[in-house]
C-alpha cells in the first residue's frame, strides 16, 4: 500500500505524537502520559500529497522502533491502535512496562 | 550481511575506518561483496550546521547505503536516520538531524523523557559538547 506524507502526519498525531517545526521539516514525536519516548519520524513542508517511497518506509521502521514495513503501513493507515503501539514499544524494550515506571 | 559492519558494533570507539573496502582481498565472500557495494561505515566526530558545531567525545559509526536511487546515512546510537540524493547531501542531512537531536534533547529536563528518549538525552548531553 503506498501512503502519502500527509497520512503520517494526520494518523501518527491521532496515535500519541506530536509536531516539532524545525526549518523546512515537521517532526513527529512519540509522547507517552506527557512524556517524549523517543520514537520519530520527520516529514516535509509542503510535501503532504508526496507518495512515500519503500526505501523512506524502511527508514521510518527504525525511526518508529517498528519490526518491518507492513507495521508502519498498519500504524499510518490505521489498523494499529495507538495502545497496540506503546505495546510493542514496550515488548522492544524501548519503554519501560507500567510496573517498572 | 551486516555482521561485517555490526563487528565493529560499540558506536563509540577510537577513531577507525569501517570501510569494508579495506577488507577487499582478505575475506572475499559473496556477502562480503555485497556489502561493499550495499553498505559501509564511516565514523564521524563532529556533527555541524549553519547554527551549531558539536564535537562527541569519540567517533560516531555512520552508516552509508543506497536504495531506490536514494542514499541513506544511518546512526543508530543517536536515532537518526537521514537521506539525500546523493551521499554529501545524505551526510548534510544527517549532520543538521543530529545538531536538531542534540538542541531537542538539550532542551529537555530528566523529567520529561523515559525510556529510549532518556537514554538519548543522557548520550546527547554526556558524550558530545559545544566547539566554537
Amino acid at each position: 500500500m503506498v501512503f502519502k506524507f500527509g497520512d503520517v502526519r494526520r494518523s501518527l498525531k491521532k496515535k500519541g505524537f506530536v509536531e516539532i517545526t524545525n526549518g523546512h521539516h515537521v517532526y513527529l514525536h512519540h509522547k507517552l502520559e506527557g512524556k517524549l519516548t523517543g520514537p520519530q519520524t520527520r516529514v516535509s513542508h509542503g510535501k503532504d500529497s508526496h507518495d512515500i517511497g519503500p526505501a523512506i518506509v524502511s527508514q521510518m521502521v527504525k525511526q518508529l522502533n517498528l519490526s518491518n514495513k507492513k507495521e508502519v503501513e498498519d500504524l499510518v493507515t490505521c489498523p494499529m491502535s495507538a495502545e497496540v503501539y506503546v505495546e510493542k514499544l514496550q515488548k522492544a524494550g524501548v519503554i519501560p512496562t507500567p510496573n517498572k515506571r | 550481511m551486516n555482521a561485517v559492519v555490526r563487528r565493529y558494533s560499540d558506536d563509540f570507539e577510537a577513531a577507525r575506518v569501517w570501510d569494508v573496502r579495506r577488507m577487499w582481498g582478505r575475506e572475499q565472500n559473496a556477502d562480503l561483496i555485497n556489502l561493499q557495494y550495499s553498505e559501509r561505515a564511516i565514523p564521524v566526530l563532529v556533527f555541524s550546521s549553519d547554527e551549531l558545531r558539536i564535537v562527541a567525545d569519540a567517533p560516531v559509526k555512520v552508516t552509508l547505503h543506497t536504495e531506490d536511487g536514494m542514499t541513506f546515512a544511518n546512526c543508530d546510537r543517536l536515532h537518526v536516520y537521514a537521506s539525500g540524493e546523493s551521499e554529501s547531501e545524505a551526510i548534510s542531512d544527517l549532520h543538521s538531524q543530529v545538531i536538531y537531536f542534540y538542541k531537542h534533547y538539550s532542551q529537555l529536563s530528566a523529567d520529561e523523557v523515559i525510556g529510549q528518549a532518556a537514554d538519548l538525552r543522557n548520550t546527547y548531553l554526556s558524550r558530545f559538547q559545544v566547539s566554537p
